[in-house]
């Protein structure tokens, strides 16, 4: 299924055209040599869809929506990988993204003479205010949200201990801080 | 296969009351199911994406329209598997009001029913102790709170801080009747507040029918038959529905034969398997002499409003939907310019959705307003919509699912009238809110995902398509146990009032015997 995929997305040809090509270790490592703007190794059965340049993009469009400053960003919780998930699963949105990314690299391209993830921040970000508006531009920005704010370090960021099982949460009628919090004991 | 008492098509409320109802009377009872049958320990988890994902139907529907501008769930589905939306309802049990029931009668707009509050009241408390609701009745006296079994829940904290603002509005506010245990029930433990109903509840605290219905209809009997998939039912010589054909979860076709044959596939699947089962006998559709079948599609007016107060309340914390409940704007009010009201509750967010809650902010403006989460809180507002002409489920033309069956096609549009509602609820909820503290607010498009009302029941053939016991006026041995069978939609939460009616129908048909 995957290969009819990568028939119909040119695009995100290449890593997987390349994985089936490499065998185990090899095929992660070089994956992983790829990817040296995220912090940890992925694993190498993930069903890659995006190509190198692609993913990169995504990332950086990514950092933007949700910046690392302060608190953690987008970056730090693998946003990248979730909205590839994503758009494996969807047909509509492979559609969207195989015209987003070309028209944003397009873009970045002509204006500065180079790939949108490898331009400034500030570059960046005033190449995203000119397409803030695009359908491609809102949907990233919803998937970034839902992949940061689902996930540990998005719950950390905003002070939410995370889902409530098993435990449930019995101080509910009292004001937050009043009852303390029932960590599960060994034995 | 083997023919059969009864063989039901649909495993949410309405079919997995049936198929209790009938197997404990002794009845053979076979319920197919097009969804998976869950566990809750083992395939439920606190996470709303992966469980919408989980939830979310097999199979497409059309809607003919602009789907942003839709008052409602353009997929026309609750959620699949065995006890269907019951998996992932907000457990927001509320009887229909009296004038509910008559709203042509009182109010001069939409239909009566051909029952009244007076006749549902002891199939509302059965299926209140079948559920197993916590409500304030009697402290709190409406005559659309469930009558017990259990005490209500204790307000949240951020429930108590809602409760001040309406005060101080005098709008009466209480705790809200919740088909969530509030002490051990039925063998199932109290909810402990994990705030994530809607992911489907894994420790089983809440009415979901797959807990609640569907093991006592197995250990009676019951035959559930999940991953089937039915594509029409067919007749036989005299008119009388002879069998229920499906694919099972091989894909294989297969036909069930049974005496009698319950349709129970909520308001858009319905009406399309009575459309696509098309006869000599019923050109134009199954049991639709009157041409009524997916005509008079309801909804309901639901939208909501977010806040942010000074304060953490940490809202995450309690069940979500309906923990605080005001019943003041139900009735008709002539000072508001429309007929028929709403109802406001509680209902709090996940971080997620708090953080796209302002489609403008991304970048450090985004994360400033994400972590205001711990002080938010909300309501959510649901009104009623009168049934109209030009709201209705057919056969799309051209579009089939991957069994090649044509698939439903939904016309809904939001009337000036609707809208207007839709504008005096947030506006209610917006006083409420800032009344409460809340300074900042995010107002949401309209939407519900309560679909009702395509095979409406009424005494005469001509003007309805079931009789009063949801038996088809045309086919005497097809019965209809779901929402589509509702005449008007009022401002509540369907399921009570789906499980009341399913009883009242098998009722019915214990009484008159297997063979009508």
């Amino acid at each position: 299924m995957k290969e009819s995929q990568n028939q119909k997305w040119p695009l995100y040809m290449g890593r997987r055209a390349f994985l089936t090509g490499a065998a185990g270790w090899g095929g992660a490592l070089a994956i992983s040599s790829l990817r040296a703007q995220t912090p940890a190794v992925r694993p190498p059965d993930r069903g890659a869809i995006f190509s190198s340049e692609a993913l990169a993009t995504v990332a950086a469009i990514a950092a933007q929506v949700i910046p690392r400053n302060q608190t953690p960003g987008a970056d730090d919780a693998h946003v990248a990988d979730y909205i590839e998930r994503q758009v494996t699963d969807s047909p509509r949105l492979q559609k969207l993204f195989l015209t987003g990314l070309k028209d944003l690299d397009d873009a970045s391209r002509k204006q500065w003479g180079r790939q949108f993830a490898k331009l400034t921040p500030a570059r960046q970000r005033t190449l995203l205010q000119s397409i803030q508006k695009s359908e491609f531009f809102r949907t990233v920005r919803v998937l970034t949200i839902r992949g940061f704010y689902n996930s540990p370090i998005g719950f950390q960021s905003v002070g939410y201990p995370g889902p409530g099982q098993p435990m449930g949460h019995r101080d509910f009628a009292q004001a937050p801080g009043s009852m303390p919090l029932m960590v599960p004991t060994k034995n | 296969m083997p023919k059969v008492d009864a063989c039901i098509v649909g495993g949410g409320a309405g079919g997995a009351t049936a198929a209790m109802r009938l197997a404990e009377a002794g009845w053979s009872v076979v319920l197919i199911e097009a969804g998976p049958h869950w566990n809750p320990a083992r395939d439920f988890i606190n996470d709303l994406e992966v469980m919408n994902k989980k939830f979310e139907w097999d199979m497409p529907v059309v809607y003919n329209g602009n789907p942003a501008e839709a008052f409602i769930n353009t997929r026309g589905h609750t959620a699949w598997g065995v006890g269907g939306g019951t998996n992932h309802w907000t457990c927001a049990a509320l009887r229909l009001h009296p004038n509910d029931f008559r709203s042509k009668s009182t109010d001069g707009v939409g239909a009566d029913w051909p029952i009244t509050y007076e006749e549902m009241e002891p199939y509302y408390e059965m299926a209140e102790r079948q559920l197993g609701t916590a409500s304030p009745y009697p402290e709190v006296n409406f005559p659309q709170l469930a009558h017990g079994p259990m005490p209500a829940h204790q307000l949240s904290y951020a429930s108590q801080a809602l409760q001040k603002g309406c005060e101080k509005l005098g709008i009466r506010s209480f705790p809200g009747s919740s088909a969530v245990n509030s002490r051990p029930h039925d063998g199932r433990p109290p909810c402990n507040y994990c705030g994530f109903c809607q992911s489907g509840c894994m420790i089983r605290a809440n009415g979901n029918a797959l807990v609640t219905h569907i093991p006592r209809a197995e250990k009676a009997g019951a035959l559930i038959r999940a991953n089937c998939y039915a594509r029409e039912i067919l007749l036989d010589g005299t008119g009388r529905a002879n069998s229920v054909v499906y694919f099972d979860a091989q894909g294989r076709e297969q036909e069930q034969e049974a005496g009698v044959v319950i349709v129970a596939c909520y308001a858009v699947e319905t009406p399309r398997l009575l459309l696509n089962s098309k006869s000599s006998l019923f050109p134009e559709g199954l049991a639709n002499r009157s041409g009524l079948v997916g005509k008079n599609l309801l909804s309901h007016v639901t939208l909501r409003v977010i806040g942010v107060c000074e304060e953490p309340l940490d809202a995450f914390r309690g069940y979500p939907v309906e923990n605080l409940l005001t019943l003041d704007f139900y009735n008709t009010d002539p000072k508001r310019g429309f007929a028929r009201g709403y109802k406001v509750s509680s209902e709090y967010t996940t971080p997620g959705d708090f953080a796209s809650l302002d489609p403008s902010l991304w970048g450090a403006d985004l994360k400033k307003h994400a972590e205001q989460y711990r002080r938010h809180v909300g309501l959510v507002a649901i009104g009623e919509i009168l049934p109209n002409d030009e709201n209705y489920v057919t056969i799309d033309p051209v579009v089939k699912d991957k069994f090649r069956v044509p698939a439903a096609r939904i016309t809904h549009r939001a009337t000036d009238r609707d809208k207007e509602v839709a504008r005096q609820e947030s506006e209610t909820c917006k006083n409420i809110l800032e009344a409460a503290g809340a300074k900042k607010l995010f107002y949401s498009h309209p939407r519900s995902g309560h679909l009702m009302g395509t095979c409406r029941m009424g005494d005469n053939p001509k003007s309805s398509v079931v009789n009063r016991y949801s038996q088809s006026h045309d086919v005497k041995n097809l019965f209809l146990m779901d929402s589509s069978v509702f005449v008007t939609g009022g401002s509540v939460n369907p399921t009570l009032t789906i499980v009341a009616l399913a009883n009242h129908a098998c009722e019915h048909l214990i009484k008159n015997g297997r063979e009508l």
